[in-house]
């Protein structure tokens, strides 16, 4: 393990090279623009490459191309660049090629803005592209976390040979932080892959199927897939709940924005706590409903974003047990601990 | 020790750099430390401004509205920041360049000649240097001789700078004090 | 007894699927001919495009990468980024890699990409029933220009050889048809050139087809075969636009 101060970017650029990413293509877009960056020179430095390409479309699709090489690699964007990747995740989910896709989210929807936002869950978790495909969606909330799920996405990557994104946001992205960075690893090609060296079969990654019973046995592999990952993958962060009567919902740099007021709440003697989804997809669904309803009065969700986006998911694990209220701000205006502090005031009034 | 810190002055008056070397002196000291940059689409000219939380446990908002110390370095930055400090907190002025006096309820103003010093110093562009040595002694966050180390390893690839500038931050030790 | 006609072990032993009288069995013919006897069957990767061009995924006997529409020049790049050691060919037709994927062909030429990019142009989209391509000729009749392609309303149809061989990174760039035995022997030397540039590393080599489309042109296919020579290659003549390749040799 190495300390090192870091700005989230570089950090994730850096936690990938350390995974065995040996190649990036990417396309400049802000706030995501240290990820290439860094990438450019740093690759070659451990024997990968670097392409700067014409457009984000045709970055994901180098990247369809190197991973079929069977090795590991990236692309990053953020926001509006990761619309134009829809197309190539959803081939890369068909080919069943792995990947990692890392989406550095701004505000929306449009060419929005480049300031720092969270309005990408549903895009990122439910359809990121056509043909009805997922994958798993970490949102790391800190520096240091970034760099941990960056680290662990190639492994889930090749494990179920289906593209993973790390949905992190402006903030996670640029700002500064201590981290630890993990020790090199190697991913070795494994034996799908186009390597044109040991036997005379020859191989295909092919993203579609001449029959709809061969591409329906697909989908049903697919399907078996998102229930595993809902079984064995869901990851989640229980912050002061043990005692909670408020329970915040928040994810990313909101969550970590969040656990200031949690602790300033506390103090005045408000009974709050959080849980904070870090696999977006699998959502931690369970989590939500086995939350103690006579204890807890309301959720409140916090996100970046107008209107709620992850009430969707919330809604689905509560069943209608519990009251759900929300709170957000939008278009790139970072949420600030005070005015979340004066939500959770004003929820409380509410209990009585 | 938990403590946020709002940096601000124009672009070229190295207050982004002053935020960086408090968090690598925290940083080296075992502490954690978090860096926010302002950051708009321009590239060049304009006020900018970082926020910085240096703490010895968990950080939680890297960004906040209202800060413990807050340091201007121009007076544009003195106008937007002069309300954001906390209660009980500190205002750190560049008198060279700010020179309105007015008085701020419930926060300690301390003011330093900064860019007058920096120039004492040999250059009056290590003005952030002078801060940086101002803040340090005034909050003692870390002890000087490692926030003085984290100078020379930053500015290992420009040694002609080197003399100057731990000139500068020695000189502003002594004006927080 | 000596063998003088036999199936390339480049293709499979399937027969193929192309209308009746189409030039897209003459061109994977040669192309597996061509790597046949440069002995790279299991150097080659072929990486296939969306249209028509995609059912040679059916014949091409060596690995393959079927790519999304018009992206098989960034899925090339990718993947001899990371294989440096294999022979990589695109395979498109003209509305994957002139329309949809001129971008990518474009910037793949410009960065002198070791690969090699076979262009079967017939002028019409054939797969999806006959709209009009980016080299549909003035006044050519598709299902979306019925009164024939005008140019005041849908421009003119693009030169793809000349337009690379603007470029400065392309090591060659050529135009052959597909319409007589001489010229399909031509094509396949020039194809045989493109893929020998690639494994001496001589970067990118582009060679395209003018080809046919008996269905969707309503035209018997024997007629296809004088249209190339008198109409079709009048528009987009035939030869090398670019060849470093010989300067240095």
């Amino acid at each position: 393990m190495e300390r090192k101060f870091m700005k989230g970017n570089e950090a994730i650029a850096e936690a990938a090279v350390r995974a065995g990413c040996k190649f990036f293509a990417g396309y400049p877009i802000t706030p995501q623009n240290e990820i290439p960056e860094y990438l450019s020179w740093r690759l070659r430095e451990v024997g990968g490459d670097f392409v700067q390409a014409e457009s984000e479309v045709s970055a994901i699709n180098m990247v369809y191309g190197a991973a079929s090489s069977g090795k590991p690699s990236m692309t990053s964007s953020s926001s509006t660049g990761i619309s134009l990747k829809a197309e190539g995740m959803s081939y890369l989910a068909q080919a069943k090629l792995p990947a990692v896709i890392i989406n550095v989210g701004r505000c929306g929807p449009g060419l929005g803005g480049i300031l720092p936002a969270q309005s990408d869950y549903l895009f990122a978790t439910k359809a990121s592209g056509h043909g009805g495909f997922k994958m798993i969606v970490f949102a790391p909330s800190t520096v240091q976390e970034a760099v941990d799920l960056t680290y662990k996405s190639f492994d889930y990557a090749y494990r179920d040979r289906n593209p993973v994104m790390v949905l992190a946001d402006g903030v996670v992205g640029i700002m500064m932080e201590s981290v630890e960075l993990p020790d090199f690893k190697e991913i070795k090609a494994p034996d799908w892959a186009l390597s044109g060296t040991e036997n005379e079969e020859l191989k295909e990654i092919i993203p579609m199927c001449w029959s709809g019973e061969d591409l329906e046995r697909d989908n049903i592999e697919m399907a078996k897939m998102f229930r595993r990952w809902e079984e064995n993958d869901v990851q989640y962060e229980e912050y002061m709940l043990e005692d909670a009567e408020i329970v915040i919902a928040s994810y990313g740099t909101s969550a970590r924005i969040c656990k200031t007021v949690i602790k300033e709440a506390r103090k005045q003697g408000i009974k709050i706590g959080m849980l904070r989804p870090i696999t977006l997809n699998p959502f931690p669904y369970k989590a939500f409903e086995k939350l103690d309803k006579s204890i807890v009065r309301k959720i409140l969700i916090v996100e970046m974003t107008i209107p709620s986006q992850m009430i969707e998911d919330v809604e689905l694990g509560v069943k209608g047990q519990i009251e759900i209220d929300t709170f957000g701000r939008s278009g790139g205006v970072v949420i600030s601990p005070e005015e979340i502090l004066n939500k959770v005031l004003e929820v409380k009034e509410g209990l009585k | 020790m938990y403590i946020n810190i709002i940096m601000a002055g124009f672009g070229g008056q190295g207050v982004l750099t002053l935020g960086k070397l408090v968090c690598l002196a925290a940083d080296s000291a075992g502490k954690n430390a978090t860096f926010f940059p302002s950051y708009g689409g321009e590239q060049r000219g304009g006020t900018c401004n970082c926020t910085v939380v240096i703490s010895d446990e968990e950080i939680g908002t890297p960004i906040v509205n209202k800060a413990d110390y807050i340091i201007v370095m121009n007076e544009p930055s003195y106008d937007k920041f002069k309300n954001s400090v906390v209660s009980g907190g500190t205002l750190i002025i560049n008198e060279s360049q700010i020179h309105k006096s007015e008085v701020l309820e419930g926060i300690n103003q301390v003011r330093v000649k900064s860019d007058d010093i920096a120039a004492e110093a040999g250059n009056r562009l290590a003005s952030n240097m002078v801060m940086l040595g101002a803040f340090t002694g005034f909050t003692k966050f870390v002890g000087e001789d490692v926030v003085k180390e984290i100078i020379k390893e930053s500015m290992s690839s420009k040694k002609q700078y080197l003399e100057t500038n731990l000139n500068a931050f020695e000189k502003g030790l002594g004006q927080g004090e | 007894m000596k063998t003088l006609y036999t199936k390339p072990l480049s293709l499979r032993e399937n027969g193929h699927k192309y209308c009746p009288g189409c030039m897209h069995g003459i061109a994977n013919r040669i192309i597996g001919e061509a790597v046949d006897e440069l002995a790279i069957r299991r150097e080659m990767v072929g990486v296939i495009a969306v249209g028509c061009a995609n059912l040679s995924q059916l014949y091409f006997n060596f690995d393959l990468i079927g790519a999304a529409h018009g992206r098989a020049a960034a899925v090339a790049t990718g993947y001899k980024r990371m294989a440096k050691d294999r022979v990589v060919m695109c395979y498109q037709g003209d509305g994957d890699l002139a329309s949809i994927g001129i971008a990518e062909t474009l910037h793949a030429a410009n960065r002198g990409e070791n690969i090699t990019v076979i262009f079967i142009n017939n002028c019409i989209y054939g797969m999806t029933g006959g709209q009009m391509a980016p080299t549909t000729l003035i006044g050519q009749k598709s299902t979306t220009t019925i009164y024939g392609r005008n140019a005041s309303t849908e421009g003119y149809p693009i030169r793809m050889a000349e337009l690379i061989s603007q470029l400065e990174a392309p090591a060659y760039v050529a135009r052959f048809a597909l319409n007589s035995p001489r010229n399909i022997n031509d094509a396949k030397k020039g194809i045989k050139k493109a893929f020998t540039n690639q494994i001496n590393n001589k970067g990118y080599s582009f060679v395209e087809l003018l080809s046919n489309c008996p269905t969707n042109w309503k035209m018997n296919p024997k007629d296809t075969l004088d249209h190339v020579s008198n109409v079709t290659s009048k528009y987009f003549p035939l030869g090398v636009y670019r060849d470093k390749t010989e300067v240095e040799e």
